[in-house]
């Protein structure tokens, strides 16, 4: 018995490749479609998992430095150096003690008002200046009233007759 | 050369067969689709482990200030009392929560832990004396561990 696809002319074959190639693109091109998105949203996560990690360690390096410093500033000065920073509110009424700075954050903690993606939002309370101070850092995205990304709480007390070892 | 020879002559297979692109296209897209599925199973990873490294670094700084407020309080209690064998001292030292004191001929030592999640604690110690006060121990342990235990290396005896 004579196959059908030997009596096929070479037009003939050449229209059934063509024909081939059309859907496998259409194929490929659904399978591509999915896959990409696959690729963007493992690019995403990294992407996320990467400013996660930038702000935790941010936040830890200005939490140890709070601990062995208790002041606001000096915290700052050490981690972003000095005249980088503005200290936004500075409230000293009835005995009490209270500062914030919000900075622009780029790589590493590096300091630049330009192109900031993150902003680090810090509140020092406390009762009394060398006492227990309680230092809040707040990340949020660089829109104006950003949803907090991440959080952390930490303190330092520092007495003057106490030793911290 | 005759119409029937002509015929087989034309009909010769072109450069790439049918059946070759599909099979092509499957191998590709299977090679993409493996490929996709790992780099997201590793970024996905790498996420989890992000967000549970950024949790734990804020319960650790979180139980941190917690400890730092009992060591607060506990300083301001023992320093309105000269003597550390006062009974009032330690009527009060025995109404804080957790808290453990000992009385030293020259101070007190109170221990005291802070838990940072349902895993770990900060173990607390601190001495008292008349020149105020010293930690002595501030590190993180294991909940339910027995702090004391040796580890089992070979110490060069």
């Amino acid at each position: 018995m004579k196959s059908p696809m030997k009596s096929v002319s070479a037009g003939g074959k050449l229209n059934l490749f063509f024909m081939e190639m059309i859907i496998v693109l259409f194929f490929f091109s659904i399978a591509s479609a999915v896959i990409l998105n696959a690729f963007a949203a493992s690019d995403r996560l990294s992407r996320e998992s990467g400013r996660l990690e930038r702000m935790s360690f941010c936040a830890q390096s200005a939490a140890e430095i709070f601990s062995e410093t208790g002041s606001l500033p000096q915290t700052l000065e050490k981690l972003f150096g000095s005249n980088s920073y503005e200290i936004l509110n500075i409230d000293l009424e009835g005995g009490g003690y209270a500062s914030e700075a919000k900075l622009p954050l780029t790589e590493e903690c590096a300091y630049s008002p330009e192109n900031a993606e993150l902003y680090m939002l810090v509140s020092v309370d406390s009762e009394e200046p060398g006492g227990l101070s309680e230092m809040h850092i707040i990340f949020t995205d660089g829109s104006d009233g950003g949803e907090p990304l991440y959080e952390i709480r930490s303190g330092a007390y520092l007495p003057k007759k106490g030793t911290v070892s | 050369m005759d119409v029937k020879e002509k015929v087989r002559k034309n009909s010769r297979p072109a450069g790439i067969g049918t059946g070759y692109l599909s099979l092509m296209m499957i191998f590709v897209t299977l090679c993409l689709t493996a490929l996709a599925a790992l780099s997201f199973s590793a970024a996905e990873n790498g996420r989890r482990f992000s967000v549970r490294s950024a949790d734990y670094t804020a319960e650790y700084y979180a139980a941190d200030l917690e400890a730092k407020r009992t060591l607060a309080e506990l300083d301001t209690i023992v320093s309105g009392y000269s003597d550390y064998m006062d009974f009032m001292l330690l009527a009060e030292l025995d109404e804080l929560d957790g808290a453990e004191y000992v009385t030293l001929p020259d101070g007190l030592e109170v221990s005291w832990k802070t838990p940072i999640n349902d895993r770990q604690n900060i173990s607390c110690k601190v001495k008292f004396s008349a020149d105020g006060f010293e930690i002595s121990d501030w590190r993180t342990v294991s909940a339910g561990e027995i702090e004391e235990a040796p580890l089992g290396v070979w110490l060069g005896e």
